[in-house]
């Protein structure tokens, strides 16, 4: 028999063949004896299926045992739809991906915080070293400064809050203000999380600390965390208290001045004087200190919204409105001259030479003058009979006013040839020349050329020699007082 | 295969009916038993011709042949020794046993179905129900319908074995197979 034939005898004792089977099946049973005495047997079921009455009775046994519900669920189209293969992979590969989200979700909602915490810590960790790095960097430009910056901070040890806070140069101050913000982040969620994620972010950090091998870095982080936890109470107020930010804003380092400085030092030594003369560049124009009080505005009101933003800015603009209209004296410039005697050498530059030890033809040299301040700039000479000569300078730099003065911008240098003081030996036919630095044009000229004034401009002065020239500091300017600096002409020193 | 005749077809019968008869142990009577099916075919069943009709029409007429020939045996005293006397007449309807052994048989048919899978279920639920084998295909939505043979075949031998071997026992065998002429006779 067939296999084939064999797989169709099952439709002969329900009756349910085709005729096309029923004529193959039958057909097929006429040449196999095997197949015609199958069908032989299967005579006896078709029969008992033939009758209603016991087919209708198989038909209730199964339609009871059967499951209603599955048998209904088998026709519907959609577990047919299941039961395909390929549906069959779909929804396998459906039902990974699910599992994969499902899981994936799962180790967001354990992990995720963990890992956050892990990246911002070494994020912070990694700025921290940056951070550490400029202060590093600026530490080791302060202290290639000479001592006065040092004598200057000794008395600010045990500073007031605000006076404490250091005047942060343009080089760290950017980081400065990131670590602010960022600490003030922290301040933040401290009040909110009890022992959180700060205290689970300082744990991995300590976990991350040993890690990095870097142990002046670390020595230093200690100590930035020290200065940036004092300049975050300092500058940043919590989020919640609106006064404590005023506070905070009203806090904001102001830049010292010189006078601050000179003010809290009793005396600098006169290796830094120097540094005073040069000091005055330091003094930011207007613009910058507006910059950078936009700078300060706009990392106090970071994260606020803009309707506090706008109050905070009315307010602080009403606060500088207020420190301007307050007279002080330490906004006075200090002022300042350099003198140096320079030779022109044989490539075009100038070469500076020490006058004391200098046996050459003084026609040959120029006195350089530069003052640290903007000013009216006068250079005369006793010609020791009561008259003076104002000397000429070697170009005319600046506008010069109708009495012969020089406008001299600050740091701006003067030269005058010294043949309009030398004989024809080449040696100087006048015993000094007087400078005179007044911020205002000087109505009396003669007034101020006295011996006895001259004396005591000196005491005041201070006065360092160098290689390159000399500079003369007028500590306790005076606005209504110029300032005079004698230069003796053959020992060219006081 | 071409179309055969009626002919052709009863002489082929005839070899089947004769070596079917002969397998199930008929003996001497399997050639009566041919003649007397291949009678009623060609006396009762003249207009019959067609091969879809006539193989399952002399497949019928041989089982109930066989049935009348294990009943004469019977009767005859062939398996048992029995009085005649002690047997009642002959009713020409469906007598009482016989409804009987049809109750069985579907009993016994029944509690078997329920021991198929749920696929087998639900193939001999589609089939009573007059469902093809296409049609059921489609009902199942299978793509080729050899998994629907495969599927019915594998149920129906199953079935078959949770019958016992055969679809019908034969009334006989209960009492003794084995004819006892020589106790008798």
């Amino acid at each position: 028999m067939s296999k084939s034939w064999e797989q169709i005898l099952g439709g002969y004792a329900t009756n349910t063949l085709t005729e096309e089977e029923k004529r193959q099946l039958f057909a097929a049973a006429l040449n196999d004896q095997t197949l015609f005495d199958v069908l032989a047997d299967e005579e006896a079921l078709r029969a008992l299926l033939a009758n209603p009455e016991a087919r209708q009775r198989i038909l209730d046994s199964l339609q009871a045992s059967g499951n209603p519900q599955g048998m209904a669920a088998i026709h519907s189209p959609q577990l047919r739809w299941f039961r395909q293969p390929s549906s069959l992979a779909w929804a396998g590969s459906i039902a990974a991906m699910g599992l994969a989200l499902i899981f994936g979700w799962q180790m967001e909602e354990l992990w995720g915080p963990v890992v956050q915490e892990e990246l911002q810590a070494e994020r912070s960790l990694s700025e921290d070293k940056d951070t550490m790095a400029t202060i590093a960097q600026s530490s080791r430009m302060e202290t290639r400064k000479p001592p006065i910056r040092e004598g200057q901070n000794k008395p600010q040890s045990k500073p007031a809050p605000v006076a404490s806070m250091p005047a942060q140069s343009p080089v760290t101050e950017p980081p400065a203000i990131a670590k602010a913000s960022k600490d003030r982040e922290r301040m933040d969620e401290a009040p909110v999380a009890g022992f959180s994620k700060r205290a689970f972010r300082q744990m991995v950090k300590k976990e991350h600390l040993p890690k990095a091998k870097e142990p002046d870095i670390q020595g230093l982080e200690s100590a930035m965390d020290q200065s940036f936890s004092q300049e975050y109470r300092l500058m940043t107020p919590s989020v919640g208290n609106m006064e404590k930010r005023e506070e905070g804003f009203q806090q904001l380092p102001q830049a010292q001045t010189f006078a601050d400085r000179m003010h809290r030092s009793d005396a600098p030594s006169s290796t830094g004087v120097r540094d005073l003369f040069f000091a005055e560049k330091g003094r930011q124009p207007e613009g910058e200190r507006e910059a950078i009080g936009n700078r300060r505005a706009s990392q106090l009101f970071g994260g606020m919204s803009s309707e506090k933003e706008r109050v905070l800015e009315k307010q602080s603009l009403n606060l500088e409105m207020t420190q301007e209209a307050v007279p002080d004296d330490s906004e006075l410039p200090t002022r300042g001259i350099r003198y140096s005697f320079v030779h022109g050498t044989s490539d075009g530059k100038d070469d500076a030479i020490d006058i004391e030890h200098f046996s050459g033809s003084w026609a040959n040299l120029r006195l350089g003058i530069t003052s640290n301040v903007t000013g009216y700039l006068y250079v005369l000479t006793d010609l020791e009979n009561g008259k003076w000569k104002l000397m000429s300078p070697e170009s005319q730099t600046g506008p010069r006013s109708s009495d012969g003065a020089i406008n001299v911008k600050a740091y701006q240098p003067v030269t005058f040839p010294l043949n309009q003081l030398t004989n024809k030996f080449g040696k100087p036919a006048v015993s000094s020349v007087t400078i005179l630095l007044s911020s205002t044009p000087i109505s009396e000229l003669g007034t101020w050329l006295g011996e006895e004034r001259s004396q005591d401009q000196l005491t005041n002065r201070l006065h360092q020699p160098g290689n390159q020239g000399f500079w003369v500091m007028d500590p306790h300017p005076k606005p209504e007082t110029p300032f005079r600096v004698d230069i003796p002409l053959g020992l060219a020193q006081e | 295969m071409g179309a055969l005749t009626r002919e052709e077809i009863l002489c082929r019968l005839r070899e089947r009916i004769l070596a079917f008869a002969t397998s199930r142990g008929v003996r001497e009577g399997a050639e009566d038993l041919t003649q007397d099916v291949l009678m009623v075919l060609h006396e009762k069943y003249p207009h019959v011709t067609e091969l879809t009709e006539l193989v399952p029409l002399s497949f019928q007429i041989l089982r109930y042949k066989m049935l009348d020939r294990h009943r004469k045996t019977l009767r005859h005293g062939e398996y048992n020794q029995e009085s005649v006397d002690d047997h009642m007449l002959v009713d020409p309807g469906d007598d009482p046993a016989m409804q009987a052994e049809q109750n069985e048989r579907v009993t016994h048919l029944i509690a078997a179905i329920q021991q198929l899978g749920e696929r087998c279920q639900n193939l001999f639920r589609l089939k009573l129900e007059g469902h093809t084998f296409p049609e059921i295909q489609k009902i199942l939505g299978e793509r080729s319908i050899n998994t629907i043979y495969t599927w019915d075949s594998r149920c129906r031998k199953q079935l078959l074995i949770l019958m016992g071997g055969v679809w019908e026992t034969l009334p006989l065998k209960g009492k003794g197979s084995v004819p006892n002429k020589e106790t008798v006779g």
